[in-house]
């Protein structure tokens, strides 16, 4: 089954919304790393706000809804990113998509 | 809630991931780099470098402090965003870093076959050495260590207190034709097909620079 990795940048705080958003939909799981992003103009001094990027692994027939249920519930603008999984293992309970 | 002024970068879609690995002090250089040249958006988190200098190695410094970089570009400016990577941070150097393109969704073209492909192996934390260690028996080497949290268990409450597993992600460029071999290793070693014992996921790449096997390096 195709699969899909989305990856979810919110302000520091906000990962643990967008977890029980995504499961919620359908997910089963998230990773979530602390990053800082790039200001779109950089100055010379300058401070990088703080980010959490969610990166949650699901089936193509989750993708829509758990990016319609996490923009649903938030007022601000979400950035989410998809990249096509190529191959995986321990995706799904005893399920194994490793392609030979 | 007004969701008329709502946008998201889905709407204008970046195609691709320009995913780099710096080292530690670089990552904003690279981020402010690859935001002049157009990138949509871009963040960076700390990282480790598992490739030591022959120099650390004699020293038993096993790994190095690095930073890894998220790019979202569109394909236009990618050959832009390379050649600058390779002329201010000297990526097209062997020791100065990687960067690698991986298609989004949105990729509008048919993906190109490469030799080379991107891994991504989420574990709990501790068990990032056991990966490493699996990874080298198949000559795999040159993955790079993150730090993060799980998502799945963070609603567990514990004496009050909400509980948020540690994990660590092994990021790592690597030749194809090993991969499935990879991820079989994985699922029998680490019983990855059991729940809660980690995932192994892998991605196309159709582009890298900067390389540390021989013969990789450019496009």
């Amino acid at each position: 089954m195709e699969k899909r990795m989305l990856m979810i940048s919110v302000p520091l705080g906000k990962a643990e919304r967008v977890v029980q958003l995504a499961n919620q939909a359908g997910a089963s799981g998230a990773t979530i790393l602390h990053t800082r992003e790039a200001l779109a103009e950089p100055k010379s001094f300058q401070l990088e706000p703080q980010r959490d990027l969610v990166l949650i692994v699901t089936n193509l027939e989750f993708q829509k809804s758990i990016e319609e249920s996490i923009r649903g519930g938030f007022e601000q603008a979400i950035k989410i990113y998809c990249v096509p999984i190529f191959d995986s293992v321990g995706l799904e309970h005893g399920g194994k998509t490793i392609s030979e | 809630m007004n969701k008329e002024h709502k946008t998201t970068l889905t709407e204008k879609p970046s195609d691709m991931l320009l995913a780099s690995v710096v080292t530690r002090g670089k990552g904003s250089q690279l981020m402010n780099l690859l935001r002049r040249e157009g990138a949509a958006y871009a963040v960076c988190a700390f990282a480790e470098g598992t490739i030591p200098s022959h120099v650390l190695h004699m020293l038993g410094i096993a790994k190095t402090k690095k930073e890894l970089v998220f790019a979202f570009i569109n394909q236009e400016i990618e050959e832009a965003c390379y050649q600058s990577l390779a002329k201010e941070m000297k990526l097209d150097q062997t020791g100065h870093g990687v960067a690698f393109s991986i298609p989004l969704c949105s990729y509008p073209e048919p993906l190109t076959e490469t030799e080379l492909a991107a891994a991504f192996i989420i574990v709990d934390k501790g068990k990032g050495e056991d990966v490493l260690d699996l990874l080298d028996e198949l000559e795999l080497r040159g993955g790079t260590l993150l730090s993060a949290f799980g998502g799945a268990s963070m609603t567990d409450i514990l004496f009050n207190l909400p509980i948020q597993p540690e994990k660590e992600v092994i990021f790592m460029v690597a030749p194809k034709e090993p991969l499935p071999k990879m991820l079989r290793t994985l699922d029998e070693k680490m019983s990855m097909s059991q729940p809660h014992q980690g995932i192994a996921i892998t991605f196309a790449i159709t582009r890298a620079i900067g390389l540390y096997s021989e013969g990789k390096k450019g496009k």
